[in-house]
Protein backbone atom coordinates (compact mmCIF):
# COMPACT_ATOMS: atom_id res chain seq x y z
CA UNK A 1 0.00 0.00 0.00
CA UNK A 2 0.88 3.26 -0.89
CA UNK A 3 0.41 6.20 1.23
CA UNK A 4 2.02 9.68 2.48
CA UNK A 5 3.84 9.65 5.78
CA UNK A 6 2.86 13.27 6.67
CA UNK A 7 0.49 15.40 6.16
CA UNK A 8 0.73 19.50 6.48
CA UNK A 9 -3.06 21.21 8.04
CA UNK A 10 -4.96 21.41 5.01
CA UNK A 11 -2.90 19.65 2.75
CA UNK A 12 -4.67 16.42 1.27
CA UNK A 13 -3.10 12.86 -0.13
CA UNK A 14 -4.26 9.78 -0.75
CA UNK A 15 -3.94 6.17 -0.25
CA UNK A 16 -3.64 3.20 -2.69
CA UNK A 17 -4.79 -0.14 -1.57
CA UNK A 18 -4.62 -3.51 -3.65
CA UNK A 19 -7.48 -6.05 -3.22
CA UNK A 20 -7.12 -9.13 -3.98
CA UNK A 21 -11.14 -10.80 -5.58
CA UNK A 22 -10.39 -14.47 -4.36
CA UNK A 23 -12.28 -17.37 -5.69
CA UNK A 24 -15.21 -17.23 -3.44
CA UNK A 25 -18.54 -15.93 -5.74
CA UNK A 26 -20.77 -13.76 -4.05
CA UNK A 27 -20.25 -10.40 -2.29
CA UNK A 28 -17.39 -9.45 -0.22
CA UNK A 29 -16.04 -6.60 1.98
CA UNK A 30 -12.60 -5.69 2.46
CA UNK A 31 -11.38 -3.51 5.17
CA UNK A 32 -7.88 -1.59 6.13
CA UNK A 33 -6.90 0.35 9.11
CA UNK A 34 -5.39 3.82 9.07
CA UNK A 35 -3.12 4.53 11.84
CA UNK A 36 -2.55 8.03 12.60
CA UNK A 37 -1.73 10.74 15.53
CA UNK A 38 -5.17 12.48 15.00
CA UNK A 39 -6.54 12.02 19.16
CA UNK A 40 -10.11 12.33 17.72
CA UNK A 41 -9.53 9.40 15.87
CA UNK A 42 -6.20 7.35 15.81
CA UNK A 43 -7.64 4.56 14.01
CA UNK A 44 -9.84 5.19 10.72
CA UNK A 45 -11.46 1.79 9.15
CA UNK A 46 -11.88 1.91 5.52
CA UNK A 47 -13.88 -0.77 3.53
CA UNK A 48 -13.99 -2.01 0.00
CA UNK A 49 -17.29 -4.04 -0.95
CA UNK A 50 -17.15 -5.99 -4.17
CA UNK A 51 -19.38 -8.77 -5.71
CA UNK A 52 -17.21 -12.18 -7.20
CA UNK A 53 -19.04 -13.45 -10.23
CA UNK A 54 -18.18 -16.95 -11.67
CA UNK A 55 -16.39 -17.46 -14.50
CA UNK B 1 -70.68 114.32 102.19
CA UNK B 2 -71.22 113.90 98.96
CA UNK B 3 -67.67 114.30 97.82
CA UNK B 4 -66.17 112.46 100.35
CA UNK B 5 -68.65 109.18 99.29
CA UNK B 6 -67.02 110.20 95.42
CA UNK B 7 -63.46 109.78 96.48
CA UNK B 8 -64.28 106.55 98.67
CA UNK B 9 -66.14 105.51 95.36
CA UNK B 10 -63.18 106.44 93.15
CA UNK B 11 -60.52 105.01 95.52
CA UNK B 12 -62.72 101.61 95.77
CA UNK B 13 -62.85 101.41 91.96
CA UNK B 14 -58.55 102.27 92.13
CA UNK B 15 -58.11 99.43 94.52
CA UNK B 16 -60.20 97.27 92.71
CA UNK B 17 -58.05 97.44 90.17
CA UNK B 18 -54.59 97.15 91.50
CA UNK B 19 -56.03 93.86 92.87
CA UNK B 20 -56.95 92.82 89.52
CA UNK B 21 -54.09 93.68 87.95
CA UNK B 22 -51.44 92.37 91.03
CA UNK B 23 -53.52 88.66 91.10
CA UNK B 24 -51.77 85.62 90.02
CA UNK B 25 -52.29 84.14 86.49
CA UNK B 26 -55.56 82.07 85.15
CA UNK B 27 -55.22 78.34 83.42
CA UNK B 28 -55.98 80.11 80.17
CA UNK B 29 -53.57 82.62 80.39
CA UNK B 30 -51.01 79.72 81.55
CA UNK B 31 -51.81 78.08 78.25
CA UNK B 32 -50.77 80.99 76.49
CA UNK B 33 -47.57 81.15 78.39
CA UNK B 34 -46.99 77.71 77.52
CA UNK B 35 -47.40 78.30 73.50
CA UNK B 36 -45.62 81.17 73.72
CA UNK B 37 -42.75 79.20 75.53
CA UNK B 38 -43.60 76.40 72.70
CA UNK B 39 -43.19 79.01 70.08
CA UNK B 40 -40.36 80.49 71.39
CA UNK B 41 -38.60 77.17 71.05
CA UNK B 42 -40.06 77.01 67.90
CA UNK B 43 -38.23 80.17 66.66
CA UNK B 44 -35.09 78.28 67.99
CA UNK B 45 -36.11 76.61 64.94
CA UNK B 46 -37.70 79.62 63.26
CA UNK B 47 -37.85 79.20 59.73
CA UNK B 48 -38.98 75.60 60.50
CA UNK B 49 -42.03 76.47 62.63
CA UNK B 50 -43.22 79.18 61.03
CA UNK B 51 -43.68 77.61 57.30
CA UNK B 52 -45.16 74.00 58.73
CA UNK B 53 -44.89 72.29 56.32
CA UNK B 54 -41.19 72.23 55.96
CA UNK B 55 -41.06 70.63 59.67
CA UNK B 56 -42.95 67.59 58.16
CA UNK B 57 -40.03 67.46 55.45
CA UNK B 58 -37.72 68.32 57.35
CA UNK B 59 -38.80 65.74 60.46
CA UNK B 60 -38.79 63.17 57.56
CA UNK B 61 -35.43 64.48 56.18
CA UNK B 62 -33.80 64.17 59.15
CA UNK B 63 -35.03 60.76 60.31
CA UNK B 64 -34.12 60.18 56.80
CA UNK B 65 -30.49 61.67 56.94
CA UNK B 66 -30.08 60.40 60.52
CA UNK B 67 -31.08 57.05 59.61
CA UNK B 68 -28.35 54.67 59.09
CA UNK B 69 -26.92 53.77 55.85
CA UNK B 70 -28.86 50.25 54.77
CA UNK B 71 -26.14 47.57 55.06
CA UNK B 72 -25.58 46.14 51.42
CA UNK B 73 -24.81 42.51 51.16
CA UNK B 74 -20.94 41.63 51.12
CA UNK B 75 -19.27 41.16 48.17
CA UNK B 76 -18.83 38.19 46.83
CA UNK B 77 -15.12 38.51 46.47
CA UNK B 78 -13.72 36.63 49.46
CA UNK B 79 -16.01 33.86 48.59
CA UNK B 80 -14.81 33.76 45.12
CA UNK B 81 -11.07 34.38 46.02
CA UNK B 82 -10.29 30.83 47.08
CA UNK B 83 -12.35 29.21 44.27
CA UNK B 84 -10.68 31.16 41.60
CA UNK B 85 -7.46 30.85 43.66
CA UNK B 86 -7.98 26.62 43.42
CA UNK B 87 -9.39 26.91 39.68
CA UNK B 88 -6.38 28.55 38.38
CA UNK B 89 -4.26 24.91 37.96
CA UNK B 90 -7.79 23.72 36.26
CA UNK B 91 -8.53 26.60 34.25
CA UNK B 92 -4.41 26.78 33.07
CA UNK B 93 -4.83 22.93 32.74
CA UNK B 94 -8.20 23.46 30.82
CA UNK B 95 -6.61 26.18 28.52
CA UNK B 96 -3.71 23.97 27.83
CA UNK B 97 -5.88 21.10 26.78
CA UNK B 98 -7.82 23.45 24.55
CA UNK B 99 -4.74 24.75 23.29
CA UNK B 100 -3.56 21.27 22.69
CA UNK B 101 -7.16 20.32 21.52
CA UNK B 102 -7.06 23.21 18.82
CA UNK B 103 -2.99 22.52 17.60
CA UNK B 104 -4.01 18.65 16.66
CA UNK B 105 -4.19 17.23 13.33
CA UNK B 106 -7.57 15.22 11.94
CA UNK B 107 -7.53 12.71 9.51
CA UNK B 108 -10.78 13.17 7.33
CA UNK B 109 -11.95 9.91 4.57
CA UNK B 110 -14.75 11.32 2.78
CA UNK B 111 -15.39 7.96 1.48
CA UNK B 112 -15.06 4.96 4.39
CA UNK B 113 -16.98 2.66 2.33
CA UNK B 114 -15.76 2.28 -1.54
CA UNK B 115 -17.75 -0.35 -3.64
CA UNK B 116 -15.67 -1.62 -6.52
CA UNK B 117 -18.80 -3.49 -7.98
CA UNK B 118 -19.37 -6.42 -9.91
CA UNK B 119 -15.02 -8.32 -10.25
CA UNK B 120 -14.03 -11.21 -11.51
CA UNK B 121 -12.36 -14.12 -9.50
CA UNK B 122 -8.95 -14.31 -8.85
CA UNK B 123 -8.17 -10.70 -9.61
CA UNK B 124 -6.30 -8.34 -7.87
CA UNK B 125 -7.63 -4.61 -7.55
CA UNK B 126 -5.76 -1.83 -7.07
CA UNK B 127 -7.90 1.45 -5.80
CA UNK B 128 -6.91 5.01 -4.22
CA UNK B 129 -9.23 6.80 -2.13
CA UNK B 130 -8.32 10.21 -0.99
CA UNK B 131 -7.81 11.73 2.46
CA UNK B 132 -6.97 14.95 3.90
CA UNK B 133 -5.11 16.27 6.94
CA UNK B 134 -8.96 19.10 8.36
CA UNK B 135 -6.16 19.92 11.67
CA UNK B 136 -4.09 22.32 12.77
CA UNK B 137 -1.42 20.38 13.58
CA UNK B 138 0.45 17.52 11.16
CA UNK B 139 -0.85 14.58 10.74
CA UNK B 140 1.36 11.45 10.95
CA UNK B 141 0.44 8.44 9.05
CA UNK B 142 1.83 5.44 10.90
CA UNK B 143 0.66 2.90 9.21
CA UNK B 144 -2.28 1.06 7.03
CA UNK B 145 -3.01 -2.33 7.59
CA UNK B 146 -5.75 -5.05 5.97
CA UNK B 147 -7.84 -5.72 9.46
Amino acid sequence: MDFPKVLRPGQAGSIKVKVETGKAPGPHVKSVTIKTNDPNDPSVMVQFAFDVKEK
Amino acid sequence: MNSFKKLNNVSILLLALMVSCSAPPENGEKANNNSAQRTGAATSEPSVAQSGTPTATSNNANPSTAQPPVAQPAPAQPASKPANDSAKPDTKAASDSAAAKERAPRLFVPDKKLDFGKQPQDKNLARTFPIKNVGSADLLIESVTPS
